[in-house]
């Protein structure tokens, strides 16, 4: 499983759903976040790109691109807008390779990357766990099979 | 002389298999990673590329395979030889487009500037594209009762299952990627089921 997964706490769907339109329209400003990023290659350019966004879950909205990265400037304009919690979780069983950044009141509580994770699917299950994300990590596929349970799909204009 | 000449061969031979092999045995892996490096360093120089991430893949299967010119050597007769050659078994033919498709995956991707991270996903992608559309152009089933693509178990994903041969298959960009905790989820998740890498070039 090779996919990287956005969560936001502090907002309702709708309100996620609105700051992730104004992302998909316009180009956000990519944070220095010390992890793999492919925004450049994968994502400012694709006019298909689509967001996968999931009901709120216990406070929790998980986010899943079609390309299943993640876009470091949403990930941070959506916890500044919504005065939450950011968490970027990567999973790359193709290298044994997993992420994980926390971003909360404006700045990185914990941020690393392990191209030797002894079990990138379940360490970075553990991630989730820890801050008590009640969803597990999502191909963009499996998100859009939920559309009939609340979750919504936005599509770049 | 001659049969001199028929042992070199036949050594030969088994070399060869061992350097085609894509189960997992770490005496038979060989790494060329001045090739990864390569590949994950020179996405600038492919200024030709700007496909879409979701176009088209090109296929890559060699689908007119030159004929052997000495199957006389390991065949009692033409019609076995002809037998062997057509029907090998489903999960070995699997496993060679799945391996094809994954080499050139690596080596061709389709955008330009990706991390390692990415160029495994990408390689991962463009492959099981391509052995889902060989699949469905030469009748093997697809879904549960035949060959599937990123199954879920409790504790891993096998990127392909294989039902029928009770075979899994899973992507890694090179051997360093091979985890033991996760080939013993691979184990409990699919229990009875072989586990096959396929490793890039």
């Amino acid at each position: 499983m090779n996919v990287e997964n956005l969560f936001v706490n502090g907002g309702s769907q709708a309100s996620v759903a609105e700051i992730v339109a104004r992302c998909l329209e316009n180009s956000t400003e990519q944070p220095d976040w010390e992890l793999p990023s492919s925004y450049s290659p994968l994502l400012v350019g694709d006019p298909k790109r689509k967001v996968a966004i999931s009901p709120e879950t216990d406070g929790w909205t998980a986010i899943v691109e079609s390309k299943e990265v993640v876009d470091f400037g949403m990930a941070k304009l959506l916890a500044d807008e919504l005065g939450g919690t950011a968490v970027v979780v990567q999973v790359s069983d193709a290298i044994g390779a997993m992420g994980k950044l926390i971003y909360r009141h404006g700045g990185i509580v914990a941020c690393a990357f392990d191209e030797n994770a002894p079990d990138p699917l379940n360490n970075g299950r553990a991630v989730l766990r820890k801050e008590s994300i009640p969803f597990d990590l999502l191909m963009f596929r499996e998100a859009v099979q939920m559309v009939g349970d609340g979750w919504m799909v936005k599509q770049r204009p | 002389m001659k049969a001199g000449f028929h042992r070199l061969r036949l050594l030969w031979l088994a070399l060869l298999g061992l350097g085609w092999t894509t189960t997992l045995s770490f005496g038979a892996v060989v790494v060329q990673s001045s090739t990864i490096d390569a590949v994950t360093n020179g996405y600038d120089m492919a200024g030709a590329f700007n496909q879409s991430y979701d176009e088209t893949p090109r296929p890559v299967w060699n689908e007119n395979q030159p004929e052997m010119a000495d199957e006389g050597t390991f065949f009692g007769s033409t019609a076995q030889f002809n037998a062997a050659k057509t029907t090998p078994p489903t999960v070995d033919r699997i496993r060679q487009v799945a391996q094809q498709g994954y080499d050139y995956a690596v080596q061709n991707p389709r955008v330009p500037g990706l991390n390692r991270m990415e160029l495994g996903k990408d390689a991962e992608i463009q492959a099981t594209r391509w052995t889902r559309r060989w699949a469905e152009r030469y009748g093997v089933d697809l879904g549960p009762g035949g060959l599937q693509f990123q199954v879920r178990g409790a504790n891993s994903v096998p990127d392909m299952v294989y039902n029928p041969a009770t075979q899994t298959f899973d992507f890694k960009l090179t051997p360093k990627a091979f985890k033991p905790a996760q080939h013993r989820n691979f184990q409990s998740d699919f229990p009875g089921y072989g586990i096959d890498y396929i490793y890039g070039p």
